[in-house]
């Protein structure tokens, strides 16, 4: 993160990445140092970096209270019909569901470890991390479109149960915003391979990580919530 | 050069093997758990609902970078996590 709280200040273009060995203010993990901390301004409120726009912030604290809700809801649901839910688990594929969470798991730290990259000047290492996250990513999809599948073969239906239709309509949600995470990698990827890399480039390649890491951290919820709770 | 990436951010990597190992402990804790009707609320379905949370956590300090945030983007992800964790909790015991 070029030394922590440093896009805090208008900087010009980074201009090529550094390729010379990592000093001291990247071969650490980026904490602010107290001088950037300082800089921007003495209130703790504010000091410190963040990570991509404002902009992508306001999305992700709206989504996490929309999905709050639904885990609410689910649960809600759940304690008034317990045995539908027992019965609607333990049909479910759980071995699926943790492949499927180990899979946005290896996607997320491929990611943290792409952005590592870019800000250490290895535009083709980074580039090869963030098409490996969207590999996961795909795998996922190819997980969940199977697990649907078994499902409809079976005869199930998003109507034939409250845990139903709340396992068909929450990881579907889910799945969308997948499918706009890998769209995100690919405009992360397009940004990581640019010759030059301005601030504005890595706040930008900033909000798309952070929205992937997102759709890892919604299912991190949703699995246990669907395929060990109920 | 990807070995020198991997060092650099061995936090993260630490935390990846943790969240790896804490999604299997959860598979473990939840095989047989799950409150069967009458059976009442299980403390193994409340540690999952927990470390389902600290993965949350953690995720969003180390992998949304929100541990070098500011104050407030730190708090809100505490107090969200604190908030919704034990809403569920409360609403899984109260239900079971």
């Amino acid at each position: 993160m070029l030394g922590g709280g440093t896009p805090s200040r208008p900087l010009p273009p980074v201009g090529r990445r550094p390729v010379t060995p990592p000093g001291p203010a990247t071969a650490h993990e980026t904490r602010p140092t107290p001088a950037a901390a300082s800089a921007s301004g003495p209130s703790h409120g504010t000091a410190g970096h963040v990570p991509g726009e404002v902009g992508i912030w306001v999305f992700i604290l709206g989504d996490l209270l929309v999905f709050a809700i639904f885990f609410g809801v689910f649960m809600v649901e759940r304690g008034q019909s317990l045995e539908e839910f027992r019965a609607g688990r333990e049909s479910l594929n759980t071995l699926l569901g943790v492949l499927n969470t180990l899979l946005l798991l290896t996607g997320s730290i491929l990611v943290v470890l792409g952005l590592r990259a870019v800000r250490d000047g290895a535009p083709r290492l980074a580039s090869r991390l963030i098409l490996g996250a969207g590999a996961t990513g795909v795998l996922f999809v190819v997980n969940k479109v199977i697990e649907y599948g078994e499902k409809l073969d079976a005869g199930v239906t998003p109507g034939d149960s409250d845990f139903y239709t709340l396992f068909f309509a929450f990881t579907g949600i889910h799945l969308l915003h997948l499918l706009i995470g890998l769209a995100a990698l690919l405009y992360l990827n397009a940004l990581a391979r640019r010759p030059q890399v301005s601030v504005r480039d890595l706040a930008s390649m900033e909000s798309c990580a952070s929205y992937w890491h997102l759709v890892d951290l919604l299912w991190l919820v949703l699995f246990p919530l669907f395929y060990l709770v109920a | 050069m990807l070995a020198r990436i991997t060092r650099n951010s061995r936090a993260a990597v630490v935390v990846f093997a943790a969240l790896a190992v804490a999604t299997l402990v959860s598979w473990w804790l939840g095989i047989d758990e799950g409150g069967a009707p009458g059976e009442g609320a299980s403390v193994g379905t409340a540690a999952v609902i927990v470390i389902a949370f600290v993965k949350v956590r953690l995720v969003g300090r180390h992998f949304m970078e929100l541990r070098d945030a500011p104050a407030v983007m730190r708090i809100v992800l505490d107090a969200y996590v604190v908030v919704v964790c034990a809403a569920l909790i409360a609403i899984y015991v109260a239900t079971t």
